[in-house]
């Protein structure tokens, strides 16, 4: 078996709710069939695009979340185009998408008798909101997941008066939905490895980010509190001295002095009293944790000033060799040359044959020494593969597919 | 006996035992998704610093007294799970987790690389005494590579990928995400890559080793701005327009950005977004059409691009006039994309939405009492996730699995406890 999941077939109703799952299952061996409408999915309008160069084909948000995909054009709206969805279920494991109960009624597709006919087939959702509910036809974005999801009231400014909550960028809701999406597919894969029957998954992405928020469940549910955002660090009731320092490279340093110990802080205090800089951190009493906490605002502001002295590079480097789990606050276009990401193979050459040339991509979340991650090969072009499928594999005729064309079906 | 009730029986992973050494977040969120799913998960503990969980002692704590069984972080992040205090700094201690893990098809740890190795509890250790045990261990930075000593928390991970770099106003240093999203994110990924091995490993019968590091993790979801970088050398900190604030930049829809609403408490926000010039005239249409919006020059997507303070300025000026979940419904209801800045209290009190959804969940608790924890996202048919059992007491099942699984005696038992490998509750 070539991947972990290199028995399953999946059939994705391409968008950008379930993209990010099924290119999770399709880089550890799943085969996943994208189906697009004749216009493409809605991921290959967003950009940035190749050469910035807006083309059906030429965005970088499509290419990376859609590896290992192949594309069948195919307007399952229609009645001819879903007798054909059909034709794809027999062999296919896991029907994946993102209709909610409105969509699916507008576009025909009824899933119970689906369910019923293919038993073990399962059939999983991952919708804005779910499949029910009052809020089941909302509309929503990104931002708007994060902003109804608590996100946003975590992030922000404490010393910028009047300033917004922010959202964040990456699509981080759709990574939340998507990796719950994913979960779901696969633990419904793995009962079905006993029972050999199929179900269906219904992820929420309002539900994941909702319980994507750490302390600020726990505070309001133990003592009424709302978390406060500040900047740099974690929200919290109460407001926390900055742990964000700048550095004499205008870069900053992201520094905890939590549970430091007495070793770490000889050490660290020994660093600073080295450059003159140790202030009167040198003196006894910060030994004592209770007083180091009590006094961490006073501390933090020596730290501050030591930090504009040295770059965030040396910072991070020397802090973490005395063992702190501080970071330089990187920008993404210093990962692709970070020596640590490069030693651990983390890019990814893809071939790009359309282009004549090989494109360097993010690779795998996870290490696996048995069924390792893999870019097979790139996303699809729209359509690249519907003959292939449709006439090779499912042995519909070609004369057949021709009518179909015309009607643009597929 | 050990709950391993009705309930668990018919779940997804009922007969999957996982030996759990994990801590904090990271590692605790994932294998809750496994206890969820109804495996049986013995969380391996110890009572003192150093070895303590830290979440263990992390306020808040219930009534507002602190205590090792009373963080609600913690007994929100453990529930389903057993809790096992054996000393894996002993001798005698490892000679007991190796015999445990030769019953266990899971073993999951997140010390930092090379700690289980020294302890004798390393992959290739436990691999002789269960050779298709599927090991999971989670680190900030992996078990390979320069910065494999690293040590990280989630802000660590969030600092590294770019996510905190990206998410800010132009201008000012980066806002960053105000928790530690990452540790969610690695505890999913860390659920997700052990049920894709449970799957392969009932289909071929191997186990394996999977080195999941956070903060590798992390780069996997700031991955647009790094092929951009790469593609086209569009380099993020040479825009004097990023951080973007809440202006989306792919694709680039205006309007795009959170509003404050009636009462301009902290929290009174609301997210807009028109998509298209449809979305954009039904916005100005619940607008009442006031006369700035109807600007013949605002009507297109590019010509909106060009104005965009202009009108992120005059929907502020309306949307002060509403409550934020109510603003929420009435451009909802119109088809505009909205959403509300909900807080904890938000979506607990009044989301209609998340009251029809399991994702809130009362459990009663040993020590203190009734609760609400976090339930369920992925919810399926058939096989559902539930929670049946709280968090546990620290060391509250180690009788139990030391007498059915170690086949020790009560005496035997009382012995080890006495030589101080194991810890036992009163019971």
């Amino acid at each position: 078996m070539n991947g972990a999941l290199g028995d399953i077939c999946v059939i994705e109703l391409a968008s950008v709710k379930t993209q990010f799952t099924g290119k999770l299952l399709a880089d550890m061996g799943a085969e996943v069939i994208l189906v697009e409408p004749p216009t493409g999915s809605e991921a290959r309008a967003i950009g940035p695009f190749y050469e910035d160069r807006p083309d059906t084909n030429t965005s970088l948000n499509f290419w990376y979340y859609n590896t290992n995909k192949r594309s069948v054009v195919l307007d399952y709206t229609t009645a001819d185009g879903r007798a054909i969805l059909e034709r794809l279920l027999p062999d296919a494991d896991v029907l994946l998408h993102s209709l909610t109960a409105k969509e699916l009624r507008d576009a025909g597709i009824d899933t119970a008798p689906i369910a019923k006919k293919y038993p073990a087939l399962i059939i999983s959702a991952v919708t804005s909101f779910g499949l029910e509910g009052p809020w089941a036809d909302w509309q929503a974005t990104d931002a708007v997941h994060l902003a109804l999801g608590g996100q946003m009231t975590m992030n922000g400014y404490d010393n910028i008066p009047g300033s917004p909550p922010l959202a964040g960028g990456g699509g981080q809701s759709w990574h939340m939905g998507g990796v719950w999406g994913a979960i779901s597919t696969v633990m419904a894969l793995v009962e079905r490895d006993k029972s050999s029957l199929g179900q269906f998954s219904d992820v929420s992405i309002h539900d994941a980010a909702s319980i994507c928020t750490e302390l600020a469940f726990s505070y309001y549910e133990g003592t009424g509190e709302v978390v406060r955002r500040q900047t740099g660090r974690h929200a919290l009731p109460h407001i926390t001295s900055p742990s964000q320092l700048r550095c004499s490279d205008g870069r900053y340093l992201d520094i905890s002095l939590r549970n430091v110990g007495p070793d770490r802080w000889m050490s660290f205090i020994e660093w600073l009293d080295s450059e003159e800089m140790a202030e009167d951190l040198t003196e006894d009493r910060f030994y004592v944790p209770e007083i180091l906490d009590q006094e961490m605002g006073h501390v933090q502001d020596v730290v501050a000033r030591f930090c504009l002295t040295h770059t965030a590079d040396e910072m991070m480097q020397k802090a973490q060799a005395l063992g702190f789990p501080w970071c330089k606050v990187f920008a993404p276009e210093e990962l692709p040359t970070n020596e640590h990401l490069l030693a651990r193979d983390f890019y990814v050459d893809v071939d790009h044959p359309e282009l004549e040339r090989t494109i360097r991509y993010p690779g795998a979340p996870y290490v696996f020494s048995e069924t390792p991650f893999a870019i097979r090969h790139r996303a699809p072009l729209l359509g690249e593969h519907t003959i292939v499928v449709l006439h090779d594999e499912l042995g519909i005729e070609m004369s057949d597919l021709s009518v179909l064309a015309e009607s643009r079906v597929i | 006996m050990l709950p391993r009730g009705k309930a668990l029986t018919a779940s997804v992973l009922s007969g999957v035992r996982v030996l759990d050494f994990t801590r904090q977040h990271a590692g605790a969120g994932g294998t809750r998704v496994l206890g969820t799913f109804g495996a049986q998960v013995l969380r391996v503990e110890w009572p003192h610093y150093p070895a303590l969980d830290f979440v263990r002692l992390f306020p808040p704590f219930a009534d507002g007294v602190s205590g090792i069984n009373r963080a609600l972080w913690f007994n929100s992040l453990n529930v389903n799970k057993l809790s096992v205090t054996i000393d894996a700094k002993t001798p005698k201690g490892v000679e007991l987790l190796r015999k445990l893990a030769a019953d266990c098809d899971v073993v999951t740890e997140n010390f930092s690389a090379g700690v289980l190795d020294r302890w004798g509890l390393g992959y290739e250790d436990l691999k002789k005494v269960r050779p298709d045990v599927i090991y999971l261990a989670q680190s900030g930075f992996g078990h390979t590579g320069p910065y494999r000593d690293y040590r990280t928390f989630g802000p660590t991970a969030q600092a590294f990928s770019g996510l905190t770099t990206t998410c800010g106003l132009p201008g000012e240093e980066p806002a960053g995400w105000g928790y530690s999203y990452m540790d969610h994110m690695s505890a999913f990924m860390a659920a997700l890559a052990v049920a894709m091995a449970i799957h392969y490993r009932n289909k071929t019968g191997k186990g394996q080793f999977i080195d999941l590091s956070q903060g590798q993790a992390a780069c996997t979801l700031t991955a647009g701005y790094q092929m951009d970088y790469m593609i086209n050398g569009r380099a993020f900190l040479d825009d004097p327009r990023n951080p973007p604030g809440n202006h989306s930049t792919h694709p680039r829809w205006v309007p795009h950005n959170a509003y404050p609403t009636k009462g301009g408490g902290l929290d009174d926000w609301c997210m807009i977004v028109a998509r298209n010039d449809d979305e954009w005239r039904t916005l100005v249409d619940a607008m009442g059409s006031t006369e700035w919006a109807t600007k013949d020059y605002l009507s297109t997507e590019i010509s909106r691009i060009e104005h965009e303070d202009e009108i992120d300025a005059g929907i502020a000026t309306w949307t002060r006039g509403f409550e934020k979940l109510e603003l929420t419904e009435l451009l909802q209801h119109r088809g505009v994309p909205c959403g509300a800045v909900q807080t904890a209290k938000d979506k607990f009190e009044r989301d209609p939405q998340l009251k029809t959804r399991p994702v809130f969940q009362s459990i009663v608790h040993r020590e203190i009492g009734e609760r609400v924890v976090e339930g369920v996202v992925a919810q399926l048919s058939r096989t559902p996730g539930t929670i049946t059992s709280p968090a546990p007491l620290i060391g509250e099942h180690t009788r139990q699995v030391c007498r059915d699984y170690l086949g020790l005696t009560d005496n035997e038992i009382d012995e080890l406890s006495r030589e101080g490998i194991v810890t036992l509750v009163d019971e």
